[in-house]
């Protein structure tokens, strides 16, 4: 049985569709990404996962985690499992931090009970995780607040609470968008060690291929609130099926390609949640469309009527 | 003939408390020639948009000299720098913040013509207006629309296009494709190829991102806590680095395939550009310094081929490229 699997899940805001249909799997273990940009319904996807969408908004379908559906459990309940067994880590770290505690007491906070029984045994815990996430003098950094770190150091810190409570299941939105280069480098390397270290499951949510490619297994690819394709990373990357797939790897500009290199255009935007059709909703974009493609693509495998059945 | 744009030895200093200031830029100095594109890299706080914003006027420098077409454009009050702010146009990075929802297209990419004095002439305005939409790819029936109706992706051509209105000879890019979606910042960066070749446009492209820069650039300029650590052109500098920060951001760049030179990965982030540290700079991160780094700010002196690199113990010139590029793609 799969850690989490999310079946047929809808969601919508005020009638009009953000997520239609969407399932899929992620195992112990496992790092899987949701790739996709603007307005794909990657990030709602995520907060419907957690039960953190706003009460407006209209969710069906099933998240079972552990096989116990998360949708249909009392909210006490729901927010006690994903508590224990789900940590995030968001594009902005202070949205995980709150600026007038002290790191230290904001990572005892999320320490288990059995973590936390005496003060000494709190403070050593989170000097430890400190120090897994690769900040230096941790002891010292326990007693500072975070206006005193610098922005790769936050994110350290918001991986460091995330890890806390022992999860099972990491979901990563956008964890290095807001970095330098530099920096995104250092924290992708971070999450794969600890990964490696704690067998914990990472859930990547990402518009950024490239970090997608650096540490997904597996990669679902979402457009205007649709799944189009999942596959395996080296799969994908080197023989992607669906066409927005193969038009969105071949956009990514590549480093070495040389001067004058052009790159290659999806022409047109991505439709608003009021323009989509019960047809394809890349057929506006696609260079391979044609009549059959405003009728529904083809509801699982890949979601187009010319890749050719089952993935 | 001289360059387009020279820029000697600017200064941009803020003040941050009392008595307590930042050198945003520290004695930089380039120059750019007409019609060609230099590139400005580097991280954030690095000092690279406050460059592009005293070029415009958004920011008034605190010493050295900026040129244009041979005058000297730094001294100039407001209103005597107007006629030339036409010649010298700006890109933003936020295609939402930088363009007035209230304003119908048509007005957005007029209002430089409406300052030149054109205003009297309805039709002329009316038919650049076109011309420009036509030039970005844009359909004309976007005149009469507000910006809240278009993605970003389009917005950020109605920028382009507002940009281009008065013809100007150089085009200031301050992230222009950052906050795009890939399929949308391909078309861009092959629409500013495009423009680039067919008006002969100068350009100083502020970007954090190298492999456009790559595709773009005939020069890059990497910028480092507010000086100029390294400038080339852009094969020479992206394939042999010589300066160790430049071959750090090089090996930082996320790839599709292929694995980076991990050894020059850099640890750490830049310190607070408030109180630089003694020496170069860089010397806290970088993987090469000995004690003189410490002691000694190294120079932007001559290294090789027409480039310049400020360090005590550059990288070795030349062997053959030091990272394979087909490694790399």
């Amino acid at each position: 049985m799969p850690l989490l699997d999310i079946q047929d899940l809808h969601v919508a805001f005020g009638g009009l569709p953000a997520i239609e249909g969407l399932s899929f799997a992620l195992e112990a273990g496992e790092t899987l990404a949701l790739v996709g940009e603007s307005g794909s319904g990657k990030s709602v996807a995520s907060l419907a996962m957690l039960g953190l969408l706003p009460a407006s908004a209209r969710v069906t379908g099933a998240v079972r985690l552990d096989g116990i559906d998360l949708l249909t459990l009392p909210p006490r309940e729901r927010q006690l499992r994903r508590g224990r067994d789900i940590a995030m880590v968001f594009q902005e770290p202070m949205t995980s931090l709150n600026p007038v505690l002290s790191i230290g007491r904001q990572l005892i906070e999320g320490l288990p009970a059995a973590d936390r029984e005496t003060r000494q045994a709190a403070r050593a815990r989170a000097t430890d995780l400190l120090a897994a996430v690769g900040i230096t003098a941790p002891a010292r950094r326990l007693d500072e607040y975070p206006h005193q770190l610098s922005g790769g150091m936050r994110q350290r810190v918001a991986i460091a609470m995330a890890l806390a409570g022992r999860p099972r299941m990491i979901i990563a939105d956008e964890p290095t968008t807001a970095l330098d280069v530099t920096v995104q480098a250092q924290i992708v390397a971070l999450l794969r060690d600890l990964q490696e270290a704690t067998g914990v499951a990472l859930l990547l949510i990402s518009h950024d291929l490239a970090l997608v490619r650096q540490m997904a297994r597996r990669v679902v690819v979402l457009y205007a609130g649709r799944k189009l394709e999942e596959a395996p990373a080296d799969r994908l990357f080197a023989h992607p099926r669906h066409p927005y797939s193969a038009g969105l790897i071949a956009a990514i500009p590549r480093f070495g390609a040389g001067r004058g290199a052009r790159l290659a255009e999806i022409p047109g935007t991505a439709p608003g949640l009021n323009e989509r059709g019960p047809g394809c909703v890349f057929a506006p974009r696609c260079p391979q469309a044609a009549a059959i493609c405003a009728s529904p693509p083809p509801a699982t495998g890949v979601a187009c009527h010319f890749a050719g059945g089952a993935a | 003939m001289s360059a387009l744009l020279e820029v000697e030895g600017l200064v941009k200093r803020y003040r941050v408390a009392r008595g307590r200031f930042v050198q945003a830029v520290s004695d930089v100095s380039f120059s750019i020639e007409a019609g060609e594109v230099l590139a400005l890299v580097g991280e954030s706080g690095c000092g690279k948009s406050t460059i592009g914003r005293c070029l415009v006027q958004l920011e008034r420098r605190d010493a050295g000299t900026i040129r244009f077409d041979g005058m000297r454009i730094d001294t100039l009050s407001p209103r005597a720098f107007r006629p030339l702010r036409r010649r010298i146009q700006m890109v933003f990075q936020d295609p939402y913040g930088s363009l007035n929802p209230r304003l119908r297209v048509e007005q957005i990419i007029a209002e430089p013509l409406v300052h030149l004095g054109w205003a009297g002439d309805q039709r002329a305005v009316r038919a650049r207006v076109f011309e420009l939409l036509d030039l970005v790819h844009l359909p004309r029936t976007a005149a009469e629309r507000r910006p809240h109706e278009f993605s970003g992706g389009q917005r950020q051509r109605i920028g382009i296009a507002r940009a281009l209105a008065a013809r100007p000879d150089l085009l200031v890019c301050d992230e222009a494709v950052s906050a795009l979606d890939v399929s949308v910042k391909a078309q861009i960066v092959n629409l500013l190829a495009d423009l680039r070749a067919e008006l002969g446009l100068a350009m100083l492209f502020i970007s954090h991102d190298l492999a456009i820069v790559e595709q773009l650039a005939d020069r890059v300029a990497v910028m480092y806590l507010g000086k100029l650590v390294e400038i080339g052109d852009t094969g020479q500098i992206l394939r042999n680095p010589r300066h160790p920060y430049t071959r750090g951001l090089i090996a930082a760049v996320p790839r599709i395939d292929g694995v980076p030179p991990q050894d020059a990965l850099l640890a750490g982030e830049p310190p607070d550009p408030a109180a630089p540290p003694a020496g170069c700079r860089f010397h806290g991160r970088c993987p090469r310094a000995l004690p003189l780094c410490t002691a000694e700010e190294p120079l932007l002196v001559p290294a090789g081929a027409g480039r310049k690199a400020a360090c005590h113990y550059l990288e070795p010139a030349q062997q053959g490229p030091r990272i394979a590029l087909s490694e790399l793609s």
